[in-house]
């Protein structure tokens, strides 16, 4: 009976003095943290896969073999509304389905960032006015990057923020040219595009901690978003028309969500 | 007998005092420090016990062995056609069931977790090997007596036992294997050899002994602590019934069950914060045998599937196995 006792008051002992969270405790000024951004492109809940035939609406089916996109001005809000934006000149960047890891994905580190608690991300879809307002000059390093990876048709035209290579079919044609190419063309169209996505979870940004913003992409939005377009009537060829560049940027717009986020 | 008995429990005792003072001690270590992860749980699904029981189907005190065998499938992605990783949980466990006193006992676990993971997509295999969440009880046994019939002389040794009992127990499991918090970046993350939390476990059990025929149930409740990480597993209902049947033979007596047993598991939470799609239920159809020669128990059973939603279907639980062999106190 006395060992009993003795046991059960180790138990009680146990419960009593484990302590729970204990970090968080000091001030996060001062610190700072990196954070992950995976990009996922999918097809509705089917990953994307380079040659695989995906079928859309209007009877149409496509397959690529290129898919990037520039993602700039990062910009992350915490739960008081404090705002974080990425320094200018090192936010920008090609997410290019070709550089994806085995699991798909495509990874953007951010260094530096201020330690807090981000609770939503903003980002632009291509080059905004004010950055293409710097000059070719003003671009610098990003410009020879975006001329490797073909994302530029000239400096006066600008850069291509999508770009989609492949093949489409419908009822009468099979295997036919697929080009979607939209950006802004010089100053006088401007198919910039912004989304905020809310955090399913808080990212906590630490010294010590590098958490991951996993976000998906579906790219049968591109078609078959706010606007269902037809490759047929128009969409298979898009370059830098005033008609259907707008259509496809704001499909864009809406074809990014945050999936889940890891607290490291 | 009864001095080995003293002798075994004052050794298990001390083991899981030790054990529960080692990890008090570090769970109290104020500096908040990445590089050092030593924590560990049951994520209810893979590195959990609880519903295959505390002790064998013939209630019965021992120290012994058991092995159990868990495998899942897990998506590895976020998509539906993801690959997936398939999961092999091995759990080579030290199992006791002591009396300390009439109508009290005490079970305890100690589990060695041998963990190995296969993708799907290449031939890279993930192992885990450690010591995982020890397990200790404390029971009440309730045996009710048969109904006194007036007409009867009454006896003067007391009324004879009935056939129902009912057992309610206390315990926690304690923190004693490693929880690596990268892990629970995959999509299973109960592939862990432990939980990193101290646990409270709460249980109700219904026994029935017919000569023949006996039935066996068990409600438990784990209530998880939150780890170092303040990564918490989600909350957990587990439940089983076993039906038996009592073959006794000349050297030996065998008794096949049948059972179904289940888990239904609350959200994980991590910063205070729920985490998506990480809750679920299990529902298990189990069939088994239990011989007991001399002073042995050996036992054996499998649990197949019957309903499952875990982690928004991410992960899919699929056969289990259990073997032991006990030596009755």
């Amino acid at each position: 009976m006395k060992l009993f006792k003795f046991f059960i008051a180790i138990l009680l002992c146990n419960t009593i003095i484990s302590c729970s969270s204990d970090d968080d405790m000091g001030s996060l000024d001062g610190q700072f943290g990196n954070l992950v951004i995976k990009f996922d492109n999918g097809v509705e809940d089917q990953d994307f896969i380079f040659g695989v035939n995906y079928s859309k609406s209007a009877n149409e089916s496509y397959q690529l073999e290129t898919l990037k996109y520039i993602i700039s001005n990062i910009e992350l809000i915490d739960a008081d509304g404090t705002t974080f934006m990425y320094p200018t000149d090192d936010n920008v960047f090609i997410v290019d389905e070709a550089d994806a890891n085995n699991a798909g994905e495509i990874w953007i580190t951010l260094e530096d960032i201020p330690a807090a608690d981000y609770t939503k991300i903003s980002f632009g879809i291509g080059i905004d006015q004010e950055r293409y307002g710097l000059g070719a000059e003003g671009q610098g390093d990003f410009l020879q990057t975006a001329q490797d990876e073909e994302m530029l048709w000239s400096w006066a035209t600008g850069f291509r923020f999508i770009r989609l290579d492949g093949v489409y079919s419908d009822n009468s044609v099979t295997n036919e040219a697929l080009n979607v190419h939209m950006g802004s063309v010089g100053t006088s169209l401007d198919n910039y595009r912004e989304v905020s996505l809310d955090l399913p979870n808080t990212v906590l940004v630490r010294e010590m901690a590098e958490p991951e913003v996993h976000i998906k992409a579906d790219i049968s939005l591109v078609f078959d978003g706010q606007t269902s377009v037809t490759f047929s009537e128009g969409y298979s060829q898009v370059h830098t028309d005033e008609t259907t560049t707008p259509i496809i940027a704001d499909n864009v717009m809406g074809m990014f969500e945050v999936h889940h986020v890891h607290n490291n | 007998m009864q001095n080995f008995k003293q002798y075994i429990f004052l050794l298990l005792l001390v083991l899981f005092a030790q054990i529960a003072f080692a990890k008090v001690i570090n769970h109290c270590d104020t500096r908040y420090e990445k590089s050092i992860k030593p924590y560990c749980d049951l994520c209810g699904c893979a590195t959990n016990n609880g519903n295959f029981g505390f002790g064998t189907l013939s209630n019965s005190n021992f120290i012994g062995f058991r092995y159990i065998h868990q495998s899942f499938k897990s998506r590895d992605g976020i998509f539906s056609d993801s690959p997936s990783s398939n999961e092999y949980l091995n759990t080579y466990q030290l199992w006791t069931q002591v009396p300390v006193f009439q109508s009290f006992y005490i079970t305890a676990s100690l589990p060695y977790q041998d963990l190995k993971r296969t993708f799907e997509s290449g031939s890279t295999t993930e192992s885990l090997k450690g010591i995982g969440d020890a397990n200790v009880m404390g029971w009440y046994k309730l045996q009710f007596l048969k109904k006194q019939n007036n007409d009867s002389i009454p006896y003067p040794v007391g009324r004879p036992l009935s056939r129902h009992s009912i057992q309610i127990g206390i315990g926690a499991k304690l923190p004693t294997g490693e929880f690596e918090e990268r892990l629970t970046n995959r999509v299973n993350p109960g592939f862990q050899v432990g939980t990193g939390s101290f646990d409270g476990i709460f249980s109700l059990g219904y026994n029935y002994g017919g000569d023949k025929i006996g039935f066996n149930a068990l409600f438990t409740y784990y209530r998880k602590g939150e780890n170092k990480n303040e990564y918490r597993f989600g909350n957990q209902w587990s439940y089983a019934g076993n039906l038996y049947y009592k073959l006794a033979l000349n050297t030996f007596s065998l008794m096949p069950f049948v059972g179904i047993s289940g888990d239904d598991y609350d959200t994980i939470k991590q910063f205070g914060e729920t985490l998506q799609d990480t809750d679920g239920q299990i529902l298990n159809g189990t069939l088994g045998a239990e011989c007991t020669i001399g002073q042995f128990i050996l036992g054996a059973n499998a649990s197949l599937p019957i309903s499952q939603d875990l982690f928004g279907g991410n992960v899919q639980a699929n056969e289990r196995l259990s073997v032991y062999v006990n030596f009755s106190l």
